[in-house]
C-alpha cells in the first residue's frame, strides 16, 4: 500500500498524542512506521493497528532514550563551549576593557555595564525558556530545546548559587569573573542559535 | 533483538559494518537489512537501533542527512571520518572477541590451548 499524506498525518498525530514532542523524532519514526505499512497489502488503519499493539511500547522506550541522550549531548556541548576559542576571545576582550577603565578612574560605571550586561544575558536566556515552555508550548527540535533547557538551568543555577560580590573582595578578580561568566553566556546565547539554523537547514525548515 | 544479550554489546558494529558497506542508510533499511543478512533470525527493534544509532551520532562517528522522500521526510546516516576509523577498530575487537570466545566454547579447535 502506498501512504497518504493525510496518514501520514495521522501517525504524526497519534505518536504526538503519545508524549512524542520533538519534531526530529517524530520525523524519523513517522518515516519508519509508513515504510513498515507501505510493505503491507491489507487496509491502512487495520495494518497500522497491527504494527501499534506490536511495536508501540518499543517506540515509546527509544523516543525517551533519544530524549535522555539528547540532554547529555547538550550539557556536553555547553562544556566543550568552555574550549572554543571565541570564549577566550571575549573573555579577554570584556577583562581588558574593564582593566583600561578602572584605571581611569571608571570603577563604578565597570562595574554598573557588567551587572547590567550579565542580567541581561541571563535575563534573555532565562525569560526565553519560560516563554518557550509556558507560553509557546510549540514543539521544537530535541536538540535545540534540551540544549536551551541545559542552558537556562546552567545560568539559574549560577545566578543564584554564586554571589560575586561576596566571594571576591578584589575589583580585579570581580572584572574577571564578570568577563569570564558574560563569555560564556554570550558563548551559550551563540551556540543556541547555532544549533537552532543547523535542525532548520536539516529539516528545511 | 534476538538473545538479545549477547548481541546488545555489538549492535554498534553491526550497524557501522553496515554503513561501512552500504554508505548511507536509513533506520528502517539497516532493520531489513540485518534481518535479510541473517535470514530472519536476527529482528532489530525500534527501541534497540535508534538509540545506538543516536548514542553513535551525539559521539560524532554518525553524520545525518535528511532528504525528502516521496511525501516525507528521511534520516539518513552515514559514517563521519573519525566513524570510518571507529569501525575498523571495533571490527578488529569484535573478531578478536569471537575467536576468543571460540576457543573458550569449544578448546578442541584450538589445541594449544588444551591441558
Amino acid at each position: 500500500m502506498q501512504v497518504t499524506d493525510n496518514q501520514l498525518k495521522f501517525i504524526d498525530q497519534y505518536l504526538e498524542n503519545s508524549g512524542i514532542k520533538y519534531l526530529d523524532i517524530r520525523y524519523e519514526m513517522t518515516d519508519h512506521i509508513a515504510t513498515a505499512l507501505e510493505e503491507k497489502e491489507g487496509v491502512f488503519y487495520d495494518e497500522f493497528q497491527a504494527y501499534m499493539v506490536k511495536n508501540k511500547a518499543e517506540l515509546l522506550s527509544s523516543a525517551k532514550k533519544f530524549s535522555k541522550a539528547a540532554t547529555i549531548r547538550a550539557f556536553k556541548m555547553l562544556v566543550k563551549g568552555l574550549v572554543k576559542p571565541q570564549f577566550y576571545i571575549v573573555a579577554t576582550i570584556l577583562f581588558t576593557v574593564a582593566l583600561l577603565l578602572n584605571q581611569r578612574g571608571y570603577n563604578d560605571a565597570v562595574f554598573t555595564g557588567f551587572t547590567i550586561l550579565y542580567f541581561l544575558l541571563c535575563g534573555v536566556i532565562f525569560s526565553s525558556y519560560v516563554h518557550m515552555v509556558v507560553i509557546n508550548k510549540k514543539p521544537e527540535w530535541s536538540g535545540v530545546n534540551r540544549f536551551h533547557y541545559a542552558a537556562a538551568l546552567t545560568v539559574y543555577i549560577l545566578f543564584l548559587a554564586v554571589k560575586p560580590q561576596t566571594i571576591f573582595t578584589d575589583d580585579i578578580y570581580l572584572f574577571l569573573y564578570y568577563a569570564v561568566i558574560i563569555s560564556f553566556v554570550v558563548m551559550i546565547i551563540s551556540s543556541y542559535l547555532k544549533l537552532k539554523k543547523m535542525y532548520k537547514l536539516r529539516f528545511n525548515e | 533483538m534476538k538473545n538479545s544479550q549477547l548481541y546488545k554489546g555489538s549492535l554498534t558494529t553491526i550497524i557501522m559494518k553496515l554503513l561501512e558497506e552500504n554508505g548511507r542508510m536509513y533506520g528502517y533499511e539497516i532493520t531489513q537489512k540485518v534481518k535479510s543478512i541473517t535470514k530472519g533470525e536476527l529482528n532489530i527493534t525500534e527501541g534497540a537501533l535508534y538509540p545506538a544509532l543516536h548514542k553513535l551520532e551525539g559521539e560524532g562517528l554518525l553524520d545525518v542527512e535528511v532528504e525528502k522522500v516521496g511525501n516525507r521526510l528521511r534520516k539518513y546516516y552515514k559514517l563521519t571520518e573519525d566513524g570510518q576509523k571507529e569501525t575498523v577498530n571495533r571490527l578488529a575487537e569484535l573478531e578478536e572477541f569471537i575467536k576468543n570466545m571460540q576457543t573458550l566454547v569449544n578448546p578442541k579447535i584450538n589445541p594449544d590451548l588444551q591441558f
